[in-house]
């Protein structure tokens, strides 16, 4: 197979996975209360923390925000990350793998629907955060938070494919990692509060990771009100992190679907 | 009944929830594993504390107090929640042995109760760790507790006996349900932290939320938890124990209610082979 047809076949399979997952996840309308419902808990359980401990107003708006991007993260982990898992686990795997359609087109299609419908319940998350809870934002900053948010997407989603290439390899301790990586992401992307709250050190840390560079910055247009100018280093430290990460995933997937080929766990359940 | 053959078979269902919980790996990862998610579950909502007092100069102990051991305690019950509520689903839809799980030990509900006995333990563990790391992390020193451990353990067995049977009854709902049985375990934990004294006094939830709240056990429970490592913590002990025994023995009855029903149902509609590979 020549590059170009390696690139059709791969977007031809990643149109086709994300029909079947945007078609998928919103064909039972239940599904998609409760998924909204769900984060809807742990936001008020915050927001009703810091009324109850009279903070200031802006707070509220962390919450929403925190808890609406959190949903992408777990959406990488579990939607992405776990797909090639899940795929093995039901015997669907060695189907794809014979179908001749690239892992990469999989996985993008699995990222461009688990994108779509995770946006409709974040964007339901902060409406109903924002008539509940009365957050403010400023809307004249709009587009800059959404510049924001489509970098840190394509950063995220970047890394999901690195994800999905250790699922693929160790199957359930990948499944064990991705638990691990709940806790520890919300914690340091500052999901309830501003990154300013960390020591220095811990800033540092905090901006090796997509999300918290990128929720910072749609915090800062959205509640803050601040423009282009002085979230340029958000931007491009964003970009360069997509760039990476996306290098970073093809390689990694590539090189651990060989791995599982040679050691025979394309087929292997319940490890 | 043969007491003695009925203990070992729940000695063998806990092992192997024991194994099922931790064999996938080495001993010290495992242990790594199990404690990440909690610290960084103490460090995300200790923060929440930080942040305020922070931005706002104030630091108030008591709040301080109040958070960590909210965040500590509800590591045991959240623990074994997960541990009763995902079995039906993981042994039906991912591993495909609950009809074997049925033929081996027909008593689902005390299965599940066995099953759970494991997460449970740990949970405990889990408390302890997040208390004696949370405490200082907010400035509260932990050396003002005064724990009464006949109470504590006390806290932690009806803690066990009421959130189980509780389980039991989001377990019995999960039997009708394939898709739903991650979601139940999910939403009913989040339902806990937010009704149940975890991070904030259930005074500050909306009015029309607050009968929810005082329905399940979860509010006394906590209560009665922090009153037991500190006892200048101002509640009526005498008073929530009483009405704690009580929401208890209800629970119970409920949970024994509902799962006999929802056993019955579900064999007699074959529910025990159907999956649907969500």
């Amino acid at each position: 197979m020549n590059t170009r047809q390696y690139i059709y076949r791969g977007f031809k399979a990643a149109l086709g996975r994300s029909y079947v997952r945007i078609k998928g996840g919103n064909r039972e309308i239940s599904w998609l209360l409760w998924e909204v419902i769900l984060p809807l808990l742990m936001i008020a359980s915050v927001v009703y923390t810091y009324r109850s401990m009279n903070a200031p107003s802006e707070f509220i708006g962390f919450v929403i925000l925190g808890g609406a991007m959190m949903s992408f993260w777990f959406n990488v982990l579990w939607g992405m990350g776990s797909t090639l898992y899940w795929e093995k686990e039901k015997g669907n795997l060695e189907v794809l793998l014979a179908s001749g359609a690239p892992l990469y087109g999989l996985l993008l299609g699995m990222a461009l629907g688990g994108m779509f419908n995770t946006a409709v319940r974040a964007a339901s998350v902060i409406i109903i955060g924002v008539y509940i809870f009365e957050a403010s934002f400023n809307p004249a900053t709009l587009p800059v938070a959404i510049i924001i948010f489509f970098l840190a997407m394509a950063a995220l989603y970047s890394l999901g494919l690195s994800l999905a290439s250790i699922y693929l390899m160790y199957s359930r301790s990948g499944w064990r990692a991705s638990e691990l990586l709940s806790e520890p992401i919300m914690f340091i992307s500052g999901m309830y509060y501003p990154l300013s709250v960390f020591p220095i050190a811990l800033q540092v840390v905090a901006s090796a990771f997509p999300l918290a560079i990128g929720l910072d910055g749609i915090r800062r247009s959205l509640i803050y009100g601040e423009t282009f100018g002085s979230l340029a280093v958000h931007m491009i430290l964003l970009v360069v992190m997509a760039i990476i990460l996306l290098r970073i995933g093809l390689w990694a997937l590539e090189y651990m679907e060989n791995k599982a080929k040679k050691e025979g766990r394309l087929i292997l359940r319940w490890m | 009944m043969d007491v003695e053959n009925y203990l070992r078979k729940i000695y063998a269902i806990m092992w192997f929830s024991w194994q099922e919980l931790s064999n996938w790996t080495k001993p010290h990862i495992f242990i790594a594993y199990l404690m990440v998610r909690p610290i960084f579950g103490l460090l995300l909502y200790a923060y929440i504390y930080i942040a305020f007092a922070v931005t706002s100069g104030l630091v108030d102990p008591q709040r301080a107090f109040y958070l960590i051991t909210g965040i500590a305690f509800y590591n045991f019950i959240g623990n074994g929640i997960y541990g009763v509520v995902w079995i039906i689903h993981e042994e039906r839809e991912h591993y495909n042995i609950l009809k074997y799980t049925y033929i081996s030990f027909p008593k689902l509900r005390d299965y599940l109760l066995a099953r759970s006995i494991v997460y449970y333990i740990i949970g405990i563990g889990l408390s302890i760790v997040v208390l004696l790391i949370g405490l200082p992390l907010v400035g509260y020193n932990p050396l003002l507790l005064k724990p009464n451990v006949p109470l504590l353990i006390f806290i932690f067995l009806i803690g066990f006996v009421w959130s189980a049977f509780l389980s039991i009854v989001m377990s019995g709902s999960s039997l009708f349900s394939s898709e739903f049985g991650p979601l139940i375990s999910e939403a009913f934990g989040g339902l806990l932290f937010l009704l149940g004294n975890v991070l904030f006094p259930i005074t500050s939830l909306p009015e029309w939320l607050q009968p929810a709240a005082y329905a399940l056990p979860m509010m006394d429970w906590m209560e009665l938890a922090r009153f037991s490592i500190n006892p200048a913590y101002p509640i009526d002990p005498v008073n929530t124990t009483i009405i704690l025994v009580i929401k208890t023995l209800v629970y119970v009855i409920i949970g024994i209610g509902f799962f006999a029903l929802a056993d019955k149902l579900a064999r007699d509609r074959g529910l025990l082979e159907t999956s649907l590979y969500h």
